[in-house]
């Protein structure tokens, strides 16, 4: 080997290593924080509600979403629900849509809960918390709002209020 | 695993590179006092031209720095046969001073110890996926207080994953290579162009050495017994000039390099586990009797058919003998119809395994699966019939027979409290379960609505009612906890496994002896070196010398 070739080796064995460490680096570290963010796309799920129809993400699409998870023994879920339902009546003629995802209870006590605060959106039933798992959802209520692309724009944890609502869900109106 | 790795790792490095600091050390000082002069002259009196840093002429194996010129013995340069390292040349850019960094030994056993630390500190407290807790930062800090929480605060609650530990690991990994290289290439080369006639400062540098007057007469003879005498001792001869370069065992150079080689592969294995999606999996997964559940990120889902848990009788009466869940493994169809797959019994120490999947038995539990519920007629006290819930799967107006009645469960609380007067339920576990039913006859449009909650009586709640529902026990349910388990990863570390010993065996079971033997101006030289066991060397080279007559005596007897 040449000294030219030599040095081109040597650059070539380096280049591999610091890309091979860059990449277990920021794969290892990013695998746990692998929450969706602002700006990725929604993950796809597919769950059945509990008016026994299937859902779909991604079949959502063109139409802004809040994806938000809940369940009836979660007081700041509880005090929520009123503002949502209120939103919802108000906007669903215009191209919005609530999947309000309830986390492994009993279809009775969902259903109560639902007749109780009048609620008409959707409540698809994450049975084995898959979707829970999925989106990694740390403390409830949790609300995902995701646009007519698909896109994520707000991750929020804690309960809303329908002034909130309000500027979440203009933001992702799709625009006629 | 990774902490046997490092103790495999710094177990190699202390006994191949010992003492190699000093050595590096004293080099730089050479370097640094010997000014330009010294580093200029590096064409040999041989007139081999030598790359900078050599410390033994590459051709003659004379030594060329003037400290080495001094010494008595270059036995510990003849590590690395004096050659050139590229670590230590002179002038640097910054790859050079990366490289330098990474190929220090002592910078390698330095990472390997804040490795071994760390890794010490992070089993203090169970890690944080071993907790099974969806609050870490609540669950360090109740269980373990103030230390619990600084342990979360500083990152060693999921420790394995975090940027600086896989950073620490890759460091060695790359430190693992670069030490290599650095070493390895050189010796390679300088091996491979060994030259026979070398210069007698070389031979009589070496750690065995002799010298004695002979003339040329003897000299012929005693150098033909000489070599037959090695031969026999399976030396590989080359002579040229009058001169023999005897050598066996060079394998046994390559020993710690194919060794770690093989800790390379093994790294790379572990690396993989967290680079490729889907490659490595290790979660918990529980199942009641009877249930199917999705295995998480894997396209299957598996049914607990049969939980069974044997104890031993008589004096350890209680004590688990046996685990075994009877396990299906569906996958689903095109039209989401679950296939059973794989049908297989699961014991400890004998996983299913279903292509790349592996559940192990890990763990039961015993968990109420069902309400049993008795109906009395109020006026008689007459038990008219059970009827049981099930806590996880009440669908509204789910009803329940008993004798000619129709139970409707109406509404269903969980962990029953009342807030604001209104029921709720506190949790999503059956810690309270609170039922509302209705009761009516067959036929009968208007039934009476009835109040069931665990641990109160609710017979005044409605007084006028013709039945009362009363709890009559609970049908508990065995939950067998499985590990699921994936690992791609195996095959290659346990490739890189027999390589590492491979080259542990190479390393250990050969030595590499070599003897120079040259005869200038009617004197004889004789040098040996080997990389180990000088005494058994001594021994054999102190016989030879016996059987054709040459004066040493390497051994006080």
């Amino acid at each position: 080997m040449n000294k030219e070739t030599r040095m081109w080796v040597r650059r070539i064995i380096f280049l591999v290593l610091i890309i091979a460490l860059g990449f277990a680096i920021y794969q290892a570290t990013s695998k746990q924080t692998k929450k969706p963010q602002v700006g990725e796309e929604a993950p796809d799920f597919k769950l059945t509600t509990l008016d026994g129809k299937e859902v779909q993400l991604s079949e959502m699409r063109g139409k802004a979403v809040m994806l938000n998870f809940w369940g009836t023994w979660c007081p700041p879920c509880r005090t929520e629900m009123p503002a949502m339902q209120k939103i919802y009546e108000k906007y669903k003629s215009k191209g919005f849509e609530i999947l309000a995802v309830n986390i492994a209870e009993t279809d009775i006590a969902v259903s109560n809960f639902a007749h109780q605060y009048k609620l008409t959106f959707p409540i698809p039933m994450d049975r084995n918390k898959e979707v829970v798992r999925l989106y990694k959802i740390g403390p409830l209520p949790s609300s995902i709002f995701i646009d007519a692309q698909g896109k994520i724009t707000q991750v929020i944890e804690g309960p809303l209020d329908t002034s909130q609502l309000e500027l979440y869900v203009n933001q992702i109106l799709p625009r006629k | 695993m990774i902490v046997q790795i490092i103790f495999k790792f710094s177990g190699r490095v202390e006994e191949e590179y010992g003492d190699i600091m000093k050595f590096r050390i004293s080099q730089c000082l050479v370097l640094s006092l010997g000014g330009n002069g010294m580093i200029e002259n590096t064409k040999c009196e041989c007139g081999h031209n030598n790359p900078i840093g050599t410390i033994l002429c590459e051709h003659c194996g004379k030594p060329l720095t003037e400290e080495m010129k001094e010494k008595k013995t270059i036995e510990r340069e003849m590590r690395y046969e004096g050659t050139a390292r590229r670590s230590q040349k002179q002038t640097k850019n910054w790859i050079d001073q990366i490289w330098s960094f990474f190929s220090s030994v002592k910078v390698a056993v330095i990472l390997i110890l804040i490795t071994l630390v760390a890794a010490g500190i992070g089993t203090i407290f169970p890690q944080e996926r071993l907790t099974g807790s969806s609050n870490p930062e609540l669950f360090y800090k109740e269980k373990y207080g103030v230390w619990g929480e600084w342990y979360y605060q500083l990152g060693f609650s999921d420790m394995y994953n975090s940027w600086w530990f896989v950073t620490l690991i890759a460091m060695i990994g790359v430190s693992l290579v670069i030490c290599s290289l650095d070493r390895v290439i050189p010796l390679y080369r300088a091996l491979k162009n060994q030259t026979v006639v070398k210069s007698t400062d070389f031979i009589l540098r070496q750690r065995i050495s002799h010298q004695e007057t002979i003339d040329q007469k003897e000299k012929e003879e005693k150098v033909q017994k000489l070599i037959e005498a090695l031969k026999k001792r399976y030396y590989h001869i080359r002579e040229e000039d009058g001169s023999i370069l005897a050598e066996k065992g060079r394998i046994s150079r390559w020993g710690p390099y194919i060794n770690h080689i093989g800790l390379i592969i093994f790294l790379f294995g572990v690396l993989l586990r967290s680079l490729v999606p889907g490659w490595y999996l290790d979660q918990a997964l529980y199942i009641r009797e009877g249930d199917t559940v999705k295995v998480p990120e894997m396209p299957y889902y598996v049914k607990n058919e049969r939980f069974k848990l044997e104890t031993y009788q008589g004096e350890y009466a209680g004590v688990p003998k046996k685990y075994q869940t009877d396990a299906v493994l569906y996958q689903k169809d095109p039209s989401g119809k679950l296939v059973p797959v794989h049908k297989q019994s699961i014991l400890v120490n004998h996983p299913l395994e279903y292509k790349d999947l592996l559940l192990y038995q890990m763990d039961f539990r015993v968990e109420p699966k069902a309400i049993k519920l008795k109906v009395v007629e109020k006026k008689t006290k007459k038990v008219l019939g059970q009827f049981a819930v099930n806590l996880r799967e009440i669908k509204p107006d789910q009803v329940y027979r008993v004798a000619d009645l129709e139970i409707r469960a109406l509404e269903y609380y969980p962990d029953f409290a009342l807030e604001d007067g209104r029921p709720i339920t506190e949790s999503q576990e059956p810690n309270r379960p609170a039922f509302i039913f209705e009761v009516k006859k067959k036929g009968q449009k208007q039934g009476e609505k009835s109040w069931v909650i665990s641990g109160q009586n609710t017979d005044q709640l409605t007084p006028n009612n013709q039945y009362d529902i009363d709890l009559a026990g609970l049908e508990m349910a065995q939950s067998s906890g499985l590990m699921v388990r994936v690992d791609k990863s195996l095959p290659i570390i346990f490739v890189g496994g027999i390589i590492c010993l491979i080259g542990l065996v190479m390393g250990f079971y050969w030595h590499h002896r070599r003897v120079w033997v040259r005869y200038q101006d009617g004197v004889l030289y004789l040098g040996a070196h080997t990389n180990k066991s000088w005494f058994s060397l001594r021994r054999e080279l102190d016989q030879i010398a016996k059987q054709i007559g040459i004066n040493l005596k390497l051994i006080q007897e």
